[in-house]
């Protein structure tokens, strides 16, 4: 019993000492998986003789990387400008149509159930659609993106301003505050944390329009388009590759918006 | 001159709902007076103070502050609601200073940025916390949370102060010593204030005049004058003459139940 009681004490006087070890731990355990998860794969090709065109050991991924690495990076850079005015132009839009939807009650009965009823609807299905309207360039990828980068910016930027206390209106009212007064300082920070909330599910979403794009398309710009064009060779080490380019540009891209987020939103 | 009600009445609305919340309510409170509103909840205190406020109009009635009258927020007066009702990402002075902004977004400032700002510090030392005047609300205390609040509320120095159960959600060692304080904060002042409660030991340690609210429709039931010196003092809690004070209110405030709820034995 005594025994238990002490181990229960140093428990919860570790973690205090220990947060520095967690910190680099939290970069090394997923860099040791990692490897460890790299050399499980070689190993199991070697020891099960798999075919490589099937599934190509890390080693044949790698070299793709090494040798096409600067062409695999210029088609995502073309992916990218896609991504990036998706998320933009799907932001603004999603965060207007929401401060809209929620400030004029005419526009919320006659827009929000459509808006719903897009919302879900597999955005895919309007692919052919836009296609034969645009074609197959930037307009279409473009458009493709803001579909798929508007609806959680729109969802979150209502929930934000709805949840705007009925008290914070009336203070900035007591004092005869102007609408856009109270807009500007009281509303729009309060559901600010929720807007870029929603903005983080747009960039992913972006990263899924501006790749699924361009994957039906073969022979346009961007890495979506050198995926599928690789699949018909079967070459999968150069697919493998291209996923783990897309993959960075996503990680490093949703970190530094995360990191923007915690800066902005600093009260939460 | 203070502020008039006469026979003012609120019916609220909606679509499939009629409520009447106020009825025929008929008030005089005289300059630098402690009034408080006190009944069974739903009786229509809030409304009360939201009509006063100009926030809301009456359906019936009229309310003047000063001979003037309200026919829609003036500006003039000082909120304080239930919750703190801080805004979070501002730290505890620009919280304060919040009315000036306000203010100066219409070019109805009267004094310069720096007054204001003298008066919040001079404000937030009269409430004690001058040292978290960088904090951020979440880093205080609900009862240092509520004095922030009611330092905003003082900023614009407004004709008349508005106490909407200000201390409900404080525990209630905090709500005596936040009492305390605003008794000292009202001497120092010397505002108008119309303050909502429905705790009874309260209104009878704040105010010059209590007036009982029925169950709704909110009509005034009766008014009981104080009848104890001031300067409130904590140790006053303890006399006959306060204790007293509060078996009158809270006899009052039996017959504002009705007869549905008055089951239990006076």
């Amino acid at each position: 019993m005594t025994s238990q009681v002490s181990e229960a004490a140093t428990e919860a006087v570790a973690p205090a000492p220990s947060s520095r070890t967690g910190r680099i731990r939290r970069f090394v355990d997923p860099i040791v998986f990692a490897i460890f998860f790299v050399l499980a794969w070689q190993g199991f090709i070697w020891v099960t003789g798999f075919h490589s065109v099937v599934l190509p050991p890390p080693s044949k991924v790698w070299g793709v990387l090494w040798n096409q690495g600067d062409f695999l990076v210029g088609n995502m850079l073309d992916t990218a400008v896609t991504i990036a005015w998706g998320f933009f132009l799907g932001g603004v839009m999603g965060f207007v149509s929401g401060v809209l939807i929620n400030h004029f009650e005419a526009v919320k009965r006659a827009i929000h159930p459509i808006l719903v009823s897009l919302y879900v609807i597999p955005k895919a299905v309007f692919i052919p659609l836009l296609i034969l309207w645009w074609g197959v360039g930037f307009e279409y990828k473009l458009l493709v993106t803001v579909l798929l980068a508007f609806f959680p910016v729109t969802e979150n930027t209502i929930t934000g301003l709805n949840g705007v206390e009925q008290e914070m209106v009336e203070l900035t009212r007591s004092l005869r505050g102007s609408n856009w007064f109270g807009f500007r300082k009281v509303s729009l920070p309060f559901a600010l944390p929720f807007v870029l909330a929603g903005l983080r599910i747009a960039l992913t979403e972006s990263f899924i329009g501006g790749v699924l794009s361009e994957v039906l398309v073969p022979g346009s710009a961007g890495i979506g388009s050198r995926i599928v064009e690789a699949a018909a060779f079967s070459n999968t080490e150069f697919i493998i590759a291209s996923i783990m380019v897309i993959a960075s540009f996503g990680i490093v891209s949703y970190f530094l918006f995360l990191w923007l987020e915690r800066r902005l939103t600093f009260w939460v | 001159m203070g502020i008039e009600l006469k026979g003012l009445g609120k019916t609220f609305q909606t679509s499939d709902l009629t409520v009447e919340a106020l009825r025929d309510i008929s008030v005089t409170v005289s300059d630098s007076e402690f009034v408080s509103i006190i009944g069974p909840s739903g009786c229509g205190k809030s409304t009360l103070l939201r009509l006063v406020s100009g926030l809301i109009p009456p359906t019936l009635g009229e309310v003047s502050i000063d001979g003037v009258p309200v026919v829609g927020p003036a500006g003039n007066i000082g909120f304080v609601f239930q919750a703190p009702t801080l805004l979070r990402w501002r730290t505890v002075f620009k919280n304060v200073m919040f009315p000036y902004e306000v203010l100066a977004s219409q070019k109805r400032a009267v004094m310069s940025r720096e007054d204001y700002e003298e008066r919040a510090e001079m404000l937030l030392r009269m409430v004690g916390i001058d040292d978290f005047r960088n904090a951020y609300p979440k880093q205080l205390s609900g009862g240092m949370q509520q004095r922030v609040s009611i330092c905003r509320a003082l900023l614009h120095d407004p004709t008349l102060l508005l106490m909407d159960e200000p201390f409900g959600a404080l525990d209630e060692f905090t709500r005596e010593r936040m009492n305390e304080e605003l008794m000292r904060i009202w001497r120092e002042t010397q505002k108008t204030v119309l303050f909502v409660t429905h705790h009874i030991p309260e209104a009878v340690f704040l105010s010059d005049r209590i007036l009982v609210l029925s169950a709704r429709p909110g009509k005034i039931l009766g008014e009981i004058v104080v009848d104890l010196p001031r300067p409130r003092t904590a140790e006053m809690r303890d006399s006959v003459a306060f204790l007293e004070q509060v078996v009158i209110t809270r006899r009052l405030i039996g017959q504002a139940d009705g007869d549905g709820n008055s089951k239990e034995s006076p």
